[in-house]
Parts: C-alpha cells; structure tokens; sequence
C-alpha cells in the first residue's frame, strides 16, 4: 500500500466532522465550528465532488498561508476562489496578470491630486482581504515580486512608506501549466511563499452529471456567490485558534525528519527551507482543527505533505507525487 | 576555565569535516581491524583441532559490527541517536568473549585467559573502528587493531598468519602515512591546536594507580612483583592450575604435548621418571578390584615325577612370574582402601589414546577358566622373527611416507572396513605389551624399523619382544581395522565343524578352533546355571552371533553393575553365584558372558586391559587420559578361527564401536527409537496429541500469553486505565497484525492501516478497534496538560470515549478487539478492494 494511496484512503473529512475515528470524539467541540462546517458547506455547493480540494483550501485559509492553484483551465479555480472569498466575508479584489500588468496596478500608487495640489495615495487590489490572482504566471517578475512583498509580509511599500494590509490577507493565485508561451515561471523562491499547491482536476462522472442537471434553467450568468459565513474579525480569531492547536515532540521530529528526507533526495534539487517547514507545521495544525481535533496527528502531517511539498520541492512537475510518496515512506512514523 | 572554554571552543569547530573525513576513511580503519581479527584467528586455531571454531568465532566478531556500520551509513538519524552510547556498544561488544569462552570452557575447549582478554579488544576494535565518525575513534580502533595484530603474531607461527601479517603492516603503514599527510594539507591544522596533555596524562596516571592498588591488594607488598605479571594464569608450577594455560610447568597435559616426537617436550619433573612409581595393569587391576584370596597351602602326598616333567613345571612357573599378571581371579576380596588420588603425581594419567573413544585397550587375555581363577599362558613374548608359532600372524616392516611401520600380515575377514589411526603414549605404565584397540594391524614408533622389535605374546597380545617395559613418553602410532558386525549377524561363522545348535557343547569343546589357546568351557559336566540359562535366552535363535548378541542383551539389562559386589571367597564358581546374586563388578560381567557363551559353543576368553573413557577426553588435543581406575575386563568371541571380536558384557560401557555406513547408522538410530516410542506408545500419542494440537491453535495459544503479558503489565499500571494499558493494547493489535501476516508498516499511521479494516469488521470489534486507536493516538500525540500531570482525568475521559463513564477500563475493551484471525481475514478483504469491486 504506498501512501498516497494511504493517504486517499482517508479522504475528505466527512461534514460532520466532530466524530472522525467511529465516532470516538477527539477533542471538545469548538466554539468556530459553527463557521467552519458552513464554510465547508458553501465551498462543496460551488465546487461539486472536490471535497479534499475544499478541505485543503480551507486548511491553508486558516493556516494563514496562500494558496497556488495550478491546474487547466474551466476546472473551476477561479469560481472557488470568488465563492471562498465571498464566504470569509471582506472585500474581494481580482488582478487579471498580463504582461503588461505593472506593481502599482496591483499595490496601488500616489497620483497627484490637482486640486490639492498634493500626492495622494490610490489603494490597489491588495487592500482586500482576498485576492485572486489568476495566471500569475503572465505577469513579469517586477510585478509578482511586488505581490509577493503582499505575501510574505502582509504590507507594501510605496514610495517609501509602508501600508499595511488586511490581517486575514489571503491570496488565491491560479497558474495554467500547459500554455507556457509568454509565461513568466514563478521562481523557487517566490514559490516558497504560497502555503501550498493545488490540483483541482476533472471531476467524476456522477459529479459532473449533478452539475449540468444544476445547469439546466439557468440564464447563462454565474451562479450567485454564497452568502458571507464569517466576517475578517471572526476569521482571524479562528486562524488564532487553529495556531494554538498544540503540536507534540513526537510529531514535530517527525516533521524534522521528513525535511531531512526532503533534503536528502536524490530528485529534489532543492529541499524544505524552514518557512516550508513552519508553513507544514501550521496547515497540518490546520487540517487537525478541521478533524474536529485539537492535537496533531502523523496524519495530519501526511495528509498535507502533498500540496504542501509540491509547491516547494524543486524538481520535475509530473514526478512530484511519486517522489514526495517516496519521501513519506522513507520516514517512520512516530508510534511507541 | 576561559583556557579549558577556548580549548572546548576550538575543538568543537571542525565537526562537519571531521564527520566528512571519518565517514571516508572509517572503512580502512575497519578493514585494518578485520585483518587484525584474522590474524588472531589463524593463530589461535594453530593448535586446535577444530579450526571452524575459530573461524566462526572471527566472523561472528567481525560481521555484526561491519553490517551495523553498513546500516548506520544510510541513516543519520540513527548514528545521531547511536552517538550518544556508543562506547557503550563498544564496551558490551568487547565483553562478548567473556560468555563465549565460559561456554567454551564448560564444553572442554577452552583456551588461555590472555587469548580471551586480546579478543575482548580485537572486538572492542572492530566496533570501534565501525562506528568511527572522527579521528580519534578511527585512531582508537586502529590503536586496537595493531596490538591485536602484535599479539597474534606472537602467538602464532604458521606461514597465513605472516602473510596475513604482511599485509596488515602494509596497511597500517599506509594508514599512517596518510593520516599524517591530510594533517599536514589540512587547512585546520594550523588554525586548530588542542591541547590534550593533561586529559591523556591524567588518564594515565589514574590507570597506572588502579593497578598498583589492584596488585597491591591482590598480592601483598611481597607478591606485587608477581601480580604485576598479568594475573594470568598458568598450567601449574605456581600452586594454581589453569587446564588451558599457554604456559606454566609441571603439568602432564603439557607434557605429552609431544604427538609425533616423545622427547619434543622435555622431562620437567624428576619423580615422574622413578622406576617404582611405574605400576603394572596386574596392580592396579589389584587396586581397584582387591586382591585375590591367597589359598591356603595344602600339603598332600605325593609321587615325585620324572625330570623332564620336572623341568617343564619349572620353566613354566619361571615364564609366568616373568610378566604382569599371570592370572585373573574373578573371586576377590574388596580393596583395603580405596586407591588415593596421587596429588604428587603430575598427571593421573596412565598412558594417553588418540582415536575413538570409548576404546577397549587390551593389554593381556586369559582363556582358562575353573569357575574361580581365569588363567592364561603369560610371560612368553615371540619376536616376529622367531615366531614359527601358525596361529600369530606374521609381522614385517613397511615404509610410509619415510617412515618405518610395522604391520602385521593377517587375513581379511568380512567385518572388516577400512582402517582407523590411535595414538598411544605410554605414561605411567610398566609393560612390554602394546594397549592396542581391537584389530590391530599396523605399529610406528619413531626409528624403531625392526621387525623383530614386535612380537606376540602367548595369549595373543601385541609386545615389544626383549624388552620388559615400553620406555616412557613413548608415541606409539597404531592402524586398527573398522569393523562392522552385520555380516555375523547373518551367517555362522564358528568354522566349519563348530557345534551346531542341535548339539549340546561338549566341555572343553576345542573341536574346529584351530591353533587357538585352549578354550576351557565349564567346570563340571553337570548341566551348570550358566548353561541352563544361556540356552533359555538364546531359544529359538538360531547359531551364530544372534546367540552372542541374545547373551548380551540379555546380561546388559536384567543385571546390574556393583563395582563393590564379590562373591564369597569358598565360592566354587563365582559365575553361578553372579548370576544368582544378578549384580556384580566388570569382571563377573565378563566372566559369566565367557561362560555361557561357551555353553553355546562359541569360542572366548577374557580381556582385561583399559577402557578409554570419551568424558576425559581433551577435544583440544584430542587425547584421552587413561587412569588406573580405567582398568577393565570385557570378553573377546573368535570368528572365523582366526580373529577374535571383543564384545561388552557390563552395562555402563559402551561396546566397541562398530564403523556403520550413514544407511545403517540411521537404520539403527531409527529402530532405537522406534523401540522407544513403542514402548512408550501411550505418552507420545499423549505428546503427539498436544503438539498437534498447539500447532493448530499456535496463533491462539501465542496470542493468549502476549495479552495475559500485557494485561498483566497493564492492570499493574493503573488498573488499566493509564497510559501504559492504552498503549499496551496498541501494542497487542500491532502483535496480531504481525501474526496475521499484515505488519503495519513503519511510514503508515496508525489509524490508516487498522482505519481500513473497520468497515469489514463486525460492529462491535470495529468500534472496539476505533475506541482503542483514538485513545491511543492521543496519549501518544497529544501534549500533555501541564497542570493536570501524567494521569490526566479529564484528557482520559475523552481519550477513552465521551459515550462511557470516565473509569472505563481498556482491559474491557481488549476482549472486543478483533483476534489474529479476524484481523487476517479483514486485512485480505480490504487489500485487494479492486480485485472483486463488488463485494
């Protein structure tokens, strides 16, 4: 049995999710849960038969990291992005990257009032608390790097004064992998700032099915975005929460040690940097929360290991699965 | 304190190139210490006969530490681990000799204490240089690596251990060199000083104070001269005695080292080599069973005969006080006391043997019988040369190899099969006759290349002819014939115009014997006890060696071995009145089996002589010491009319040992059995039974002692209900998942791979399992609560299921787990989901 198979075997949390394990509690319910099973709701009304791609989402939501999706495109990126956005609540902003695209198109910039006779500060997309991003990888590295201050830092900086941004800042970027003509590839370095990777990818038949019977009647516009489940107030509590969830020695070393194998790959040209490894740390304390836990189990860590890693390891696209597979399994988990 | 810091400082800094370097080159250091081991091996198996032994000793010391170094390449995390006790692993590995070469001991092939000690640090060398990481480690072992070497070298002297020797110079040589060059192209080097002094120095002194203490105590002020010497100890000279010592004097194992040369190995105590120390087999046979009752002089009239007779009377008297024993008496008194342990003997030892073992050396044979007084022709020893006589055969000399053997012409029987080598060296014996084994055909001692020199007694003994003793620390190389009894058991082999079965033996029956010594049967004419009785355990049987074997059975388990048993000293035949009394020493054994087979019409006589007991053999040397109390007597049966075949009568000793092919060996092995088990029939059935049984319910069984195990450990901690129970649980699902042939394996989690199986479980079991995985999954990961402890109430609540009270037990839960069997069958169900989609 390898471990991605391991992995998928667990799957998507099922809704009710205070009672994984046979119905054994783990751990006290919590006062946010309210919010996030109607979050998880919203996102699985959006994006049918994707329930592991919306638990993801909704762990690196709370993780605080940003989240990259990499995939083809009409898979319905861009329709999740906009639906989680308008769930969190908060202001929603978009950037369409184009070539042409400049950093203070998407930072904002000083235009000088005539009437005041004074320079005045133009907010730009990033003074939301999401932002979608879609085809970053259009944009020229001027521009990404601007954005990318946004990420890292939660603030930008323009003519030499710095504006802060949205504590539950969360950037939803989309890249499109086959039309690589005019693209601009995001560096390993710039890649390290998303908290991870996703592949949406097609869904199944029965899914697919339930989604045209949906289609039927309608009027050709999209679909109404869910109503706002939290408030940017309400979300940062609750990612305060989800960094308080406790992480145990065993566990952490064995964090420890999957970077070491990550680093010690033979296919991996570049391993786990500690940001990686702290931004493992958070969404696997994440994905603990969304268990309906408030410890963190070897489970949790590999559950996660797969977008959080491909996003960061360096190395083939198409070998990234079977090599972090091959990570996972040379690392013991911690058991006695 | 700011010096020693910058010193620690300083030392510490290179780390990371010291690993790089030690990583590199620990594999020449290893290969140094293993050609260090070889050595030492090679050198101790020089004088033994076993060599194996040592060479799966080398390779048990060797191979562990180079897969464990192996191992450890692939895994930083665990060298990091291993790091902290490694010279712990090095101090255990080096103390694995100690064990080894008690149980070596126990087993009679023990060796020197200095031997042990230097294997201790070959080991301590090898484990060392496996898990070297820096230099000094590496140094360390390689240090070890060239004393063991030095030692070996010392001790040995065969030409594979000085190649093997070459090498190892070469190489440490060059180890050397090149340690000194990356010093001197380090970089690090000239950045880096450490001062060491003080460290080595002080570890020094404080060694060499521990041992003046130690010897100071151990030998007192006068004695520390002697202590100091190694506390190692010798084969005797020095009030102690250490049976493996390499060294020492005054021992007699030492002093018949000498196998092929008896003055190889000089005299080294005087007393040994005076003449009146040296007994006779007549005295000890007179030792150890008492003397015999000295008849009372009875003065009788008669008639003075003529002076031929006359003479011949005398000439025969003269003959028999020549030799040792003239005669054997089977009725005896006990002896005054028993022999005493000569304590001032250097070895007990009478003469030494080399061969198979148990052997019967025969050293004299005595034919004629009169119930009380076995009596044979003695005293006349008949050089090869002269010998006319037809019924010895010819002795002549051969050369083998260079050297002189003398072997003895004699016909080929059908038992025969091959030949075996002996060795006997004469120690403490005064005799002219050769201790032979039975079939003796060829004889080498050193020069003595005249055939003339070996000769015949008149009973039939191998001699040296003209001498009265054979010289002590003589080597006497022997050839004796296998033999394998079948064919007798086949034919009649008493000769042609022996007495068949149908007809009763005549008394003194000699009829078909040839030239054979008289053969004496019973005393009187009246039908004796022995004879009565000889015929009701061979009825039905027919002639022939089956009547032999019938007796002997039949003598060596209804009647018993009483060394201390004698017949009344007016007895008129000792045999009747053993065989009434139905226990008795060796010689009533063979008396009585002489007799009655006689009673059949075979042909015996009596051997005494030595049995070569296997329990005092030396499996170093491979000699076995033969003591006075060795002394025996057994029974000799002619077949074919001109060998004779020695047979055991008394129970206790093994008869000689026939050479079997591996068909018959096994066939006999077989049939002993099968007669075992037949007459235990009821107890294996009972046996085969139960076996069958635990083999069928082995994963019941197993499993039913690892959870009483557990349970145990679990109710002492706790009541079940701590972290230990938990976990001892978890520990028995991942035991049975072992059992069931699917082990979890170590990337997989916990609730994965027993989370699979829940759907295919019954309701019940799987909520069991579920209940158990959540409670264990939180005592093992989740962080404790500070201020609630170790036995957390509220966690434990939760860990053990909200839906039951707090104070449930996980001993209740464990009877709801699944078993071994379950737990197969749910694992084969869920493993293979895409062979059969459907179910």
């Amino acid at each position: 049995m390898s471990v991605s198979d391991t992995v998928s075997h667990r799957g998507p949390a099922p809704l009710a999710s205070t009672k994984t394990l046979g119905g054994a509690g783990h751990g006290p319910v919590c006062e946010h849960q309210e919010s996030i099973d109607g979050l998880r709701a919203a996102l699985n009304r959006t994006l049918i038969g994707k329930e592991s791609t919306v638990e993801m989402v909704l762990a690196c939501l709370l993780a605080r990291g940003h989240l990259l999706f990499d995939d083809l495109p009409g898979l319905g990126k861009t329709t999740l992005a906009k639906a989680l956005a308008h769930a969190v609540g908060g202001r929603f902003a978009r950037v369409q990257c184009t070539p042409d695209l400049l950093p203070g198109d998407v930072t904002g910039f000083n235009l000088f009032n005539q009437r005041t006779r004074e320079f005045e500060f133009r907010e730009g997309p990033v003074f939301s608390d999401v932002l979608l991003a879609d085809e970053i990888n259009r944009a020229t590295p001027r521009t990404q790097s601007a954005l990318f201050e946004a990420m890292a830092e939660r603030q930008v900086t323009i003519d030499g004064r710095t504006y802060g941004l949205s504590g539950t800042f969360f950037v939803i970027a989309t890249q499109n992998p086959v039309e690589s003509h005019g693209a601009y590839p995001l560096p390993e370095a710039q890649l390290d700032r998303f908290a991870m990777k996703l592949r949406i990818g097609y869904p199944d038949p029965r899914s697919e099915l339930a989604m045209l019977a949906a289609n039927v009647g309608g009027n050709g516009q999209p679909a109404p975005p869910p109503a706002a489940i939290l408030d940017p107030r309400r979300l940062d509590a609750l990612q305060q929460h989800v960094a308080n969830v406790p992480v145990s020695l065993p566990v952490q070393q064995y964090l420890v040690d999957l970077a070491a194998a990550t680093r010690g790959h033979r296919a991996v040209t570049l391993g786990l940097s500690p940001r990686g490894l702290l931004a493992w740390q958070r969404v696997a304390q994440a994905r603990a929360h969304l268990q309906g836990r408030d410890f963190v189990l070897p489970d949790d860590v590999q559950a996660v290991a797969g977008p959080v890693l491909e996003v960061r390891l360096a190395g083939e696209f198409e070998a990234a699965p079977r090599i972090i597979a091959e990570i996972l399994s040379s690392v013991k988990v911690p058991v006695f | 304190m700011a010096t020693n810091h910058s010193h620690r400082l300083s030392a510490a800094k290179p780390p990371a190139a010291g690993v790089d370097r030690g990583l590199a080159d620990h594999g020449g250091a290893f290969a140094l210490s293993v050609l260090a081991a070889a050595m030492l091996a090679v050198a101790r198996s020089e004088s033994s006969d076993r060599r194996w032994i040592w060479f799966a000793l080398f390779l048990a010391a060797a191979v562990p530490p180079w897969l464990l170094s192996q191992w450890l390449k692939r895994r930083l995390a665990a060298r990091r681990r291993l790091e902290s006790f490694a010279a712990l692993v090095v101090a255990a590995w080096g103390l694995i000799p100690v064990p080894i070469a008690l149980a070596l001991r126990s087993a009679g092939m023990g060796e020197a204490v200095e031997l042990t000690m230097i294997s201790m640090l070959q080991n301590a060398g090898l484990m060392t240089a496996a898990l070297a990481r820096n230099r000094a480690w590496m140094q360390t072992g390689q240090l070890a690596a060239g004393f063991t070497a030095t030692f070996a070298l010392m001790a040995g002297v065969s030409m594979p251990l000085f190649l093997l020797g070459g090498c190892f110079g070469l190489g440490f040589i060059w180890s050397l060199m090149a340690g000194y060059w990356e010093r001197v192209r380090a970089p690090r080097a000239a950045l880096a000083t450490e001062r060491c002094l003080p460290a080595r120095s002080g570890v020094l002194i404080a060694t060499a104070a521990a041992i003046t203490v130690v010897a100071l105590l151990a030998g007192g002020a006068g004695g520390v001269a002697v202590s100091l010497r190694g506390f190692l100890p010798t084969s005797g000279g020095e009030g102690g005695a250490d049976e493996f010592a390499r060294a020492g004097v005054g021992d007699g194992d030492a002093l018949v080292e000498a196998q092929d040369d008896a003055k190889g190995v000089g005299p080294v105590e005087s007393e040994l080599f005076l003449e009146s120390d040296m007994p006779t087999l007549y005295d000890m046979a007179n030792d150890l069973y008492g003397d015999p009752p000295k008849p009372k002089v009875k003065s009788e009239r008669a008639i003075a005969l003529d002076a031929a007779k006359v003479k011949l009377t005398h000439d025969r008297m003269a003959q028999n006080q020549d030799g040792g024993g003239r005669e054997f008496s089977a009725v005896r008194r006990a002896p005054r006391q028993p022999p005493k342990p000569q304590s001032d003997q250097p070895s007990p030892a009478m003469l030494f043997v080399k061969g198979a073992v148990p052997a019967h050396l025969a050293l004299a044979r005595f034919d004629r019988f009169d119930g009380r007084v076995w009596t044979g022709t003695e005293g006349v020893t008949e050089s090869a040369a002269m010998s006319h006589s037809k019924r010895n055969p010819v002795i002549r000399l051969e050369t083998e190899h260079g050297k002189p053997w003398l072997r003895i012409v004699d016909s080929i029987h059908g038992i025969f099969r091959g030949e075996s080598r002996w060795t006997v060296k004469v120690i403490n014996l005064r005799t002219n006759r050769v201790a032979a084994p039975p079939h003796p055909v060829a004889l080498h001692v050193d020069r003595l290349d005249q055939p003339d020199f070996l000769g015949w007694t008149e009973d039939g003994s191998l001699a040296l002819a003209g001498r009265s003793h054979i010289p002590q620390l003589t080597v006497l190389h022997l050839r004796a014939r296998r033999f394998n009894l079948q064919p007798l058991r086949d034919q009649n082999f008493r000769g042609p115009g022996g007495p068949s079965a149908a007809t009763p033996p005549e008394p003194n029956a000699t009829a078909g014997l040839g030239d054979f010594p008289g053969n004496s049967a019973s005393p009187s004419n009246r039908e004796s006890l022995a004879g009565r009785l000889a015929r009701e355990w061979t009825a039905g049987l027919p002639p022939g060696w089956r009547q032999v074997e019938a007796v002997l059975e039949r003598l060596r388990t209804s009647y018993q071995f009483d060394a201390t048993a004698r017949v009344p000293e007016d007895t008129a035949d000792a045999v009747e009145h053993f065989l009434r009394a139905g226990r008795g020493p060796d010689y009533l054994f063979a008396s009585a089996c002489a007799t009655m087979l006689r009673e059949l019409g075979h042909t015996t006589r009596l051997a005494t002589g030595f049995y070569a007991r296997p329990e005092r053999c030396n499996p170093q040397s491979g000699f076995t010491a033969v003591q006075a109390d060795d002394v025996h007597v057994w029974v000799e049966v002619a077949i074919g009319g001109r060998h004779w075949v020695a047979i055991e009568p008394t129970p206790g000793y093994e008869p000689p040992g026939e050479t079997l092919t591996l068909w018959e060996w096994a066939a006999r092995k077989a049939g002993r059995i099968g007669r075992v088990v037949a007459a235990n029939a009821g107890t294996f059935a009972i046996l085969a039974a139960l076996l069958a049984v635990a083999f069928v319910a082995r994963n019941w069984l197993a499993d039913a002692v690892v959870a009483s195990l557990l349970v145990l450990l679990a109710t002492l901690a706790d009541g079940g209900r701590s972290r230990r129970a938990v976990l001892n649980a978890m520990r028995l699902m991942e035991w049975r998942a072992r059992r069931a042939g699917f082990r979890r394996p170590p990337h997989v989690t916990l609730s994965v791979w027993y989370g699979r199986i829940r759907p295919v479980l019954a309701p019940d079991a799987g909520d069991a399992l579920m209940r158990l995985l959540a409670a264990a999954e939180r005592w093992l990961y989740a962080v404790p609560e500070p201020s609630l402890g170790r036995n957390w109430t509220g966690s434990q609540a939760v860990a053990l299921g909200n839906t039951e009270p707090t104070a449930i037990s996980v001993i209740h839960l464990w009877r709801r787990l699944p078993g071994i069997a379950t737990l197969r069958r749910a694992f084969r169900e869920t493993a293979a989901p895409a062979a059969n989609p459907g179910s």
